[in-house]
């Protein structure tokens, strides 16, 4: 379903992704972790076309998506989250989540503003559509509140539910679980097996290993702008290299990130 | 007439050459645009007017005097008012707009008609490719260059402007290695006064004065700097001459009506085309 | 707003020429007529956070097609409506679509060329605009065979294309279109991974703007019946932005009382000359220097602080 094809980004003369290869198939959880300045971010960036790679391409349903900027990629049925929280704060967390439903909305701008029946039917379907991805991340509740006066926790969970209202086949979730407690963590491990239940691919970057290792059913390892590894969970962590990436690295050990 | 109208334009552009430098100064340091500019090079030269006529000063004394004064009010308005501004980028342009509309106007009720400025520069008149101009004009090229200069070796050699360009460079890193970053955002508006000051002593004698005469001067002198880069002061000298020149010579062989188009629309393509101008080094501020 | 204000203010609005003296009700007609460039820039500067100095000179284009349209070509009012928006939408969005992609202070360098661009054009293109010597003549906006040409009978027409607006902008703003526009406004790079065609919208947002000026400049023309390039200077286009800047872009019944305060409180002045100046000038110095982030954030929402102070300690 995603194909990364040596996939090259330099930043005026580091090498921020070198050569990457990765796939996602339907029905995968995988996930990338790395430590800190590997290029994990980066590479989402190129993936949902927040950059434009130098070399190599990617690959939507056998399309490619190079060169696509971000609203064009997410028609293509491809989401995905913030590692900093990027919320609209200034409107209410339905309001958000409706600005990605509008996505799938038919109905001109006319008759929406204007009121005519099929601007309102269409307001009406997306905001249905809002309401049902609150429902499933648990926000239901917070419907009207300020998006900027949303709890910490909450963001991350506003931030699926928006990414979720685009509808896509695949998801991109950048440290879903970032600054969180150990049972939001899990809260939040529950959710993403929900979504993926509901038949979304995943893509996920996380920092704390054990989600990752409980999570997916396979583990990609980045490290300097280059994938070391790629496979099953546990084999992936137990890897040499990953462990040297880890344990031998300025940035300190991410790896014992246990709870 | 060609040579009339390249040192005319010359000497235009380098008014808008040393108006410009007034932004590019404040830029440099502060990221901001001080809108105002254009209002303190018209207030520079009704101060020049009032000292010129009260102690009858010749050429140079009168200069130094008011750039020091200049540069003195400056320090003090920057305390007072633009200190107060900083907030964002919408606020200072408002605010400095603010500013020049209260100067404009207060000058305008003691000076309400356009008024003769002392010939300062005597009235020699020069001849150059066979073309006559006033001996002015050779004190305003004169001058920019000096000042050019000047200014290189403030930046230069000395240690208050060692200062300056560390907080234009890195604010937070001139801070950290014990520039006095306060006083030198105050000294770069001082400057930016007197420089401005200083022009409106040079365009004196050439014109009447009014009040109203800062407002075109001013815009172009900004697209002087924009032109040539707005964070390069070599940059806005070469944007103000070209653009004196080029408004002249389409003044004189395209039509006369259409002269001030040139500046603006050069503004116009520079930031849609090449935000940084000329010599401006600044990463673009596209999204 | 409740319903029962808004009655109210409506029927305040439409009693204001049967109660007040004509100077006022004159007052009344600019504030009407300025509200509509002033949510113009709500538009453009709340939505997409870009100030714009143009809007002065947007406004003067829409003045100028419909006065030459009506004095040279003899066109009624009515017919020249629709050029006189299309063409300052066209103008605007020409030469303003190119600028957004630019970031904050250079866009706003970029509307005042653009501005500047504009007015040297209407200044000098003589055989087309008359240059300085200006439109005269322009007849009044009629109804049928009434000609509303004293303030009291204009001002309904402006209160009605003001009140019409309003409406029309709130409708906007609570579309998809809007939400777009202040979901682009908070987060751009967010806004674009939820599907929001940015340029598109920006662009939209741009040609909003412009309409809503180009009207305002319609209504001008027709209210002044002569125009002159010294009309659309800079000045105008500072003094809508004031009027947004003090209203909170985002709001538009505090854009249209930052106008209608700001208009009357200059209005007073007028016959002053210099010093009418003076003291707007001052106002927005002392407006940013005091108030930055708006005049309306002064008046207390003593809802907001209610709840906030009850729920200090509750707040994780």
């Amino acid at each position: 379903m995603l194909r990364v094809d040596n996939v090259s980004l330099s930043f005026r003369g580091v090498r921020a992704l070198d050569g990457i290869d990765l796939s996602v198939g339907r029905d995968e959880i995988v996930g990338i972790i790395g430590p800190n300045g590997s290029g994990k971010s980066t590479l989402f960036n190129v993936i949902s076309g927040v950059y434009r790679a130098d070399a190599g391409d990617v690959f939507l349903d056998g399309q490619s998506i190079k060169g696509l900027g971000p609203s064009e990629i997410v028609g293509r049925g491809l989401a995905r989250t913030f590692q900093n929280k990027r919320l609209f704060g200034s409107i209410s967390v339905l309001e958000n989540v409706m600005v990605a439903a509008f996505r799938h909305q038919t109905g001109s701008a006319f008759a929406d503003v204007f009121g005519l029946a099929s601007g309102w039917q269409g307001a009406r379907g997306s905001e249905q559509v809002a309401r049902e991805c609150l429902e499933l991340v648990g926000l239901a509740e917070a419907a009207d509140i300020v998006a900027r006066d949303l709890p910490f926790g909450a963001q991350n969970r506003l931030e699926i539910a928006r990414a979720l209202a685009a509808k896509p086949k695949l998801l991109l979730l950048d440290e879903p679980a970032a600054g969180l407690n150990p049972a939001e963590r899990k809260d939040i491990s529950a959710l993403v097996e929900t979504v993926f239940a509901r038949g979304v691919s995943i893509l996920l970057v996380e920092h704390d290993v054990r989600l990752v290792t409980g999570l997916c059913s396979r583990v990609i390892a980045l490290d300097h702008g280059e994938k070391i590894a790629d496979g099953a969970p546990a084999n992936v962590v137990a890897d040499r290299r990953v462990q040297e990436a880890y344990f031998g690295s300025e940035e300190g050990s991410d790896a014992d990130t246990a709870a | 007439m060609l040579a009339q109208i390249l040192v005319g334009g010359v000497a235009t552009g380098c008014i808008y050459a040393i108006v410009g430098l007034g932004f590019t100064l404040v830029y440099r340091s502060m990221r901001m645009v001080n809108f105002a500019q254009g209002q303190i090079f018209m207030a520079g030269t009704f101060l020049g007017l009032v000292i010129a006529d009260h102690f009858k000063l010749p050429a140079v004394p009168l200069i130094l005097v008011v750039g020091a004064a200049a540069f003195v009010i400056g320090l003090i308005v920057e305390k007072l008012i633009f200190r107060r501004l900083y907030h964002n980028h919408e606020v200072f342009v408002v605010g400095s707009i603010g500013l020049g509309i209260v100067l404009t106007n207060a000058i305008r009720i003691f000076f309400p008609e356009p008024v003769p400025f002392p010939k300062v520069f005597g009235t020699g008149i020069v001849t150059f490719g066979g073309a006559f101009f006033q001996i002015s004009y050779v004190w305003v090229v004169g001058l920019t260059v000096l000042l050019v200069l000047g200014l290189h070796v403030l930046f230069a050699y000395t240690k208050i402007g060692r200062g300056l360009r560390a907080v234009a460079a890195d604010t937070e890193m001139a801070g950290a290695v014990g520039v006095d970053v306060r006083k030198s955002i105050a000294q770069t508006f001082g400057l930016s006064f007197a420089v401005a000051a200083i022009a409106g002593v040079l365009i004196g004698p050439l014109y009447f004065v009014s009040f109203d005469m800062g407002d075109m001067i001013g815009l172009k002198a900004f697209s002087a700097a924009v032109f040539g880069g707005i964070n390069s002061i070599p940059g806005t000298i070469m944007g103000g001459v070209i653009i004196g020149l080029l408004e002249n010579l389409a003044g004189g062989y395209v039509s006369s009506s259409y002269k001030d188009l040139v500046a603006f629309v050069i503004l116009l393509l520079t930031l849609l085309v090449r935000p940084n101008g000329l010599l401006g080094s600044e990463t673009p501020v596209k999204v | 707003m409740g319903t029962p204000t808004i009655i109210i203010a409506v029927v305040a609005l439409l009693a204001v020429p049967v109660l007040a003296p004509t100077y006022i009700v004159h007052i009344a007609t600019f504030v009407a007529i300025y509200t509509l460039p002033v949510i113009g820039l709500g538009f453009v500067s709340g939505f997409t956070n870009r100030i714009s100095l143009a809007q002065g000179a947007i406004f003067g284009i829409g003045a100028y097609v419909t006065g030459l349209l009506t004095t040279k070509f003899g066109w009624s009012p009515a017919t020249a409506f629709v050029p006189s928006v299309a063409g300052a939408v066209v103008v605007a969005t020409a030469l303003g679509a190119p600028a957004m992609r630019l970031a904050g202070l250079y866009f706003v360098m970029a509307t005042i060329a653009i501005h500047q661009i504009v007015w040297t054009v209407l200044m000098n293109w003589i055989d087309v605009t008359s240059g300085p010597q200006g439109v005269r003549s322009i007849p009044s906006l009629s109804i049928g065979s009434i000609s509303l040409d004293t303030p009291e009978r204009y001002y309904y027409a402006a209160l009605a294309f003001a009140l019409t607006s309003l409406v029309l902008a709130y409708r906007i703003v609570s579309s998809r279109l809007g939400l777009h526009l202040r979901a682009l406004s908070d987060d751009e790079l967010a806004a674009s991974m939820s599907g929001v065609p940015i340029f598109r919208a920006k662009v939209v947002a741009l040609a909003l703007s412009a309409a809503w000026a180009g009207t305002g400049g319609f209504l001008y023309a027709h209210y002044m019946r002569f125009i002159h390039p010294e009309m659309f200077t800079l000045e105008p286009s500072i003094l809508f932005l004031t009027m947004a800047m003090f209203g909170g872009y985002r709001s538009l019944i505090g854009m249209v009382i930052a106008t209608a305060v700001l208009e009357s409180a200059t209005e007073y002045l007028r016959p002053f000359g210099e010093f009418r100046m003076i003291a707007y000038g001052l106002i927005l110095l002392f407006g940013m220097m005091f108030f930055p982030k708006g005049i309306l954030t002064l008046v207390p929402d003593v809802r907001g602080w209610m709840a906030r102070l009850l729920s200090a300690g509750a707040r994780s």
